[in-house]
């Protein structure tokens, strides 16, 4: 039975954890080879349960999270095509 | 058909507006105009709204705020729409973005590859890249491409440019408060809510609150969102955007971009921001923890407290925290069963000893030293599984116990919104006792030279603290605009002082430490 950490991108706890063991062990690579926090809801659940994983691993103390860039919500393609261009 | 909704509440009275009728998959469907999409969804019995990406799991209503991507569905063409946001029209059409990939579920389900292999399949020879992703696409269903691209599209550009001296982003109690008190001064305010109406979380709570501030005091919490609404939505120097998100900040340009209803784009700048986006729900990993069924607290307060649905016949509730407490008060309320409160913590549970009391005068049992294991059922959740806790909370062997339910509620409390924080740049620590990631903010509440925080997002406490510290920002903002009058540094005081009371209880003393540890005398000093 899976246990999932993000609902977005169905990423589950042993995915996170095979990526650690991997060798990808700091929040910001793990993003870029799981995906989480990339999905619709730009990490909301996931990235609290992902630094639970990542420090019960790794014995370090998480306190950083991966970089935030806008746009921070979904939005449509026509939205962004009807500002001005210059 | 079955109707999940509730007619007789002892307190609230549901005005529900209008019936309409939605159309799942063609299928007619009963809602009523003041309903969300997946409000009435639910309402109609459904559980499973969608399926998930990869391995194409049921995936249904969860966070009922718009902020997880849940319930997830094509709406009037319109893929990928939160339902849970969507308010109803009569006539919508509704689709649950199914795909073939409901043939090939099994299959599917054995796909076990660590992510660092799969992001390299199919990708080399790049011929094989093109047909591959077409039939993934097939099979993902998060949406569909148009059919057909008109070959001359009409685009009528609707982008405005705003400016604004006090730019408050939140509608909750935090903000209203904020531009409340800024307006009264004679501040230009313009508020941003995401949702179609402001109120924030306020009205979902039922119960009244208990605490010094004469503003709350003795009131239950969807009234004091109302009153506070009719009281904004008099003044004139107030502009209110609703169902406008604020997808971005800009710091070379000093602008805030918002996205609102019909595809319109606003640029907006302010002199001062205030930044009140309040928090999401945090959820727990367990097998099967993504089911139909599995709730955030929050969103179970949002079906029953708003919409007067029932979640469900018999809930089982996760958390110690005074969320967990609360919302199986509202559940008894409602007249739905509570199987139980499963707490990991040692003792007691971490809530007021007063709402643990009431819960315990209903009959619900307080099962401490647990917590959940496993969700049960395919489609939706039928019964769970819950294990006992040693001293270092690791699961004790044998000890599991299988609990009568059909859905569980999530409330292990909340993280803050910060997303839009971060893009001021300001300087981030994360803090467990106050939620998790916050800014370092000084004591006239800013976290960057023109902006201040307040609510949920600068720490994770109760509606009445919030209005306070909203207060509060929006007074220093004021003085900040040079909009300050007589009564300014006495309302400081007040509330400071009202703030500092609430505060004052054994509960709050690691909360306090804590602020104590982020909070600076002069933000300019920290950040360059």
């Amino acid at each position: 039975m899976k246990k999932i950490v993000c609902r977005c991108h169905d990423i589950t706890e042993s995915d996170i954890e095979d990526a650690i063991d991997a060798g990808y062990d700091d929040i910001e690579t793990l993003k870029r080879i799981t995906g989480f926090t990339t999905g619709h809801c730009q990490g909301k659940t996931c990235l609290s349960l992902v630094m639970k994983i990542l420090e019960r691993k790794t014995g370090k103390k998480i306190d950083q999270a991966p970089r935030t860039r806008a746009p921070i919500d979904t939005l449509t393609l026509g939205s962004l095509a009807t500002g001005d261009h210059d | 058909m079955t109707d999940w909704r509730i007619y007789d509440h002892p307190i609230v009275e549901f005005d529900r507006g209008k019936e309409v009728t939605l159309y799942l998959d063609g299928k007619p469907i009963k809602a009523f105009d003041s309903e969300t999409v997946a409000a009435a969804l639910y309402a109609s019995g459904l559980r499973e709204f969608s399926k998930s990406i990869k391995y194409r799991r049921p995936r249904g209503f969860f966070c009922a705020i718009g902020r997880c991507s849940s319930c997830m569905m094509e709406v009037d063409g319109v893929p990928n729409v939160r339902t849970c946001v969507a308010p109803v029209k009569d006539g919508m059409k509704i689709r649950s973005q199914k795909t073939l990939a409901r043939f090939l579920n099994p299959i599917l389900n054995l796909m076990k590859l660590p992510p660092q292999k799969y992001m390299r399949m199919f990708t080399r020879p790049s011929i094989i890249y093109k047909p591959a992703m077409m039939v993934m696409r097939q099979l993902t269903g998060i949406g569909k491409p148009a059919e057909e691209i008109p070959e001359n599209m009409e685009i009528t550009p609707k982008s405005m440019e705003l400016e604004t001296e006090f730019l408050v982003i939140g509608g909750g109690p935090a903000g209203l408060m904020g531009a409340l008190e800024a307006a009264k001064r004679g501040v230009n305010v313009t508020i941003v809510d995401d949702k179609d109406m402001l109120g924030g979380q306020l009205v979902k709570q039922t119960h009244t609150f208990f605490s010094d501030i004469k503003y709350a005091a003795g009131k239950r919490g969807f009234n004091l969102g109302k009153t506070m609404v009719e009281e904004i939505k008099e003044m004139n120097n107030v502009k209110i955007l609703t169902n406008t998100t604020a997808v971005g900040y800009y710091p070379s340009e000093n602008r805030v971009l918002l996205v609102g209803p019909e595809e319109t784009s606003v640029k907006i700048k302010a002199e001062k921001y205030l930044i009140a986006t309040g928090a999401y729900e945090k959820n727990l990993v367990f097998e099967n923890n993504d089911l139909p069924g599995v709730y955030g607290a929050g969103g179970v307060q949002t079906l029953l407290n708003v919409y007067g649905i029932k979640p469900g016949n018999r809930g089982l509730i996760i958390g110690t925290g005074n969320v967990a407490l609360m919302v199986a008060y509202h559940l008894i309320q409602a007249g739905i069963e509570v199987a139980g409160i499963v707490a990991p913590s040692r003792r007691r549970v971490k809530g007021y000893h007063v709402h643990a009391a009431k819960i315990k005068r209903h009959g619900v049992p307080i099962i401490t030293r647990h917590t959940i294991k496993r969700a049960l059922g395919t489609n939706f959740v039928k019964d769970a599984i819950i294990v006992g806790l040693d001293e270092n909370y690791e699961e004790i062997e044998g000890s599991e116990k299988k609990i009568e339910c059909d859905f569980i509620c999530v409330g292990v409390g909340l993280s803050p919104a910060y997303d839009l924080v971060k893009l001021f740049n300001p300087e981030m620590k994360f803090i467990p006792n106050l939620g998790g990631f916050i800014p370092i903010r000084d004591k006239q509440y800013r976290f960057v030279e023109n902006a201040y925080i307040a609510g949920d997002v600068s720490s994770i406490e109760e509606a009445t603290t919030a209005m306070l510290e909203g207060s509060l920002a929006g007074l220093y903002a004021t003085k900040a605009l040079g909009k300050s009058d007589e009564s300014i540094d006495a309302k400081i005081a007040e509330y400071s002082h009202a703030l500092e009371e609430d505060r004052n209880s054994p509960f709050s003393t690691g909360l306090v430490k804590a602020m104590r540890e982020v909070t600076v005398e002069n933000i300019l000093e920290v950040i360059q």
